[in-house]
């Protein structure tokens, strides 16, 4: 697993995948040793088949963010709810 | 005098490999601890080969959640590594600053408590858009709104120029989901299509995680936004659609005075 990391990395870092020719890419992934599945991932561009190739759990999440207004408006509705609910209450006891 | 235990907030960029500076590497290498928000499990990975002691932020995630409970928990546990007295580094994918509520938060209580904060930063997702779509924001302009936020609150648009959309693909999430539908996104359509023609071309932009993939990069209408799939990572890219109105009082106004200055 650590070496199919490295790879992805060295080929992060290289200057850009168009210039890796097929073969060179190919000797790279056999000197490595990863099987055949593998490589076939790689050389497709399919992350989600890597993944799974390799047992790694995909993100659930990928958001960091959430505006506070957002937050604060289901506030206010879970408040407005609340009222809502108290007047009819009152409505019902009276 | 800062107490003992410190925090510093890095980006790694969004393609791996690519994008790590080397000051932010050498943060998550030297780390007691680092916390990490990556956009792939490769990712996370790629941290531990860095720094043997990484905890993974992705954990505190669950459906049906509120991702404000997630968000505070981020912070909490950050925040206890610091007061323990650890140099503690929060790995967040992209620019820990841009869309990222945690590292600010973070940052501005250990800051508060007398820790020394810092926030370092990454290549973001809107840097990768604007060199994959040859997009310059000081041609025409550029307004940037998280999409949420922008269908539910007026926002004045400025159609002459560019405008980016985030999070398209979590419309009308309530922090509870992590996806969108239908009749979420044709609000959207519904909100543009005030300022935007149904025919008009925009961009669904996703970034690559690896290097193994390309940008995607898709040209529909808006008319067709609504049933054009799209994913967490899917950002909208609305070109302009009229042409930038002169200020004609402003540039008489700029004439006179470059008589009167320039010529001096």
């Amino acid at each position: 697993m650590s070496n199919v990391i490295q790879l992805l990395e060295r080929l992060g870092e290289e200057a850009n995948l168009s210039e890796h020719t097929l073969e060179n890419l190919q000797k790279q992934m056999a000197n490595l040793e990863l099987s055949e599945l593998t490589q076939e991932a790689i050389l497709q561009g399919d992350p989600q088949a890597l993944e799974s190739l390799l047992g790694l759990s995909p993100n659930l999440c990928n958001i960091v963010h959430q505006d506070d207004d957002e937050e604060s408006d289901d506030n206010e509705e879970d408040t407005s709810d609340n009222n809502e609910q108290a007047s009819s209450q009152q409505a019902i006891a009276m | 005098m800062n107490k003992k235990g410190s925090l510093t907030c890095v980006g790694t960029g969004i393609t791996l490999g690519a994008h790590l500076t080397p000051n932010a590497r050498n943060h998550i290498t030297q780390a007691d601890i680092v916390f990490s928000a990556m956009n792939s499990s490769f990712g996370r990975l790629w941290l531990t080969e860095m720094n043997s002691n990484v905890h993974d932020l992705q954990q505190y995630y669950q459906k049906g959640k509120p991702r404000s409970e997630t968000y505070q928990k981020m912070v909490a546990v950050m925040l206890d590594a610091v007061r323990d007295g650890n140099k503690v580094v929060g790995a967040f994918y992209g620019h820990p600053g841009i869309f990222a509520t945690p590292p600010h938060t973070a940052i501005a209580i250990a800051k508060q408590e007398g820790y020394l904060a810092q926030m370092l930063p990454g290549i973001s997702a809107d840097d990768c858009l604007l060199a994959d779509c040859g997009i310059d924001p000081g041609k025409n302009g550029c307004a940037s709104f998280e999409a949420n936020q922008f269908i539910r609150y007026h926002r004045p648009i400025d159609n002459s120029a560019y405008l980016i959309l985030w999070q398209v693909g979590i419309l009308g999430d309530s922090g509870h989901q992590f996806s969108t539908s239908e009749p979420y996104k044709q609000l959207l359509v519904e909100v543009l299509h005030q300022n935007y023609p149904l025919h008009h071309e925009i961009i669904l932009y996703e970034a690559p995680t690896l290097a193994i993939e390309s940008p995607r990069i898709t040209p529909i209408t808006l008319a067709e936004f609504a049933q054009t799939p799209t994913s967490q990572i899917t950002t909208m890219l609305i070109p302009p659609c009229t042409q930038m109105q002169k200020n004609a009082g402003i540039q008489a106004k700029l004439a006179q005075l470059d008589r009167i200055y320039r010529h001096k």
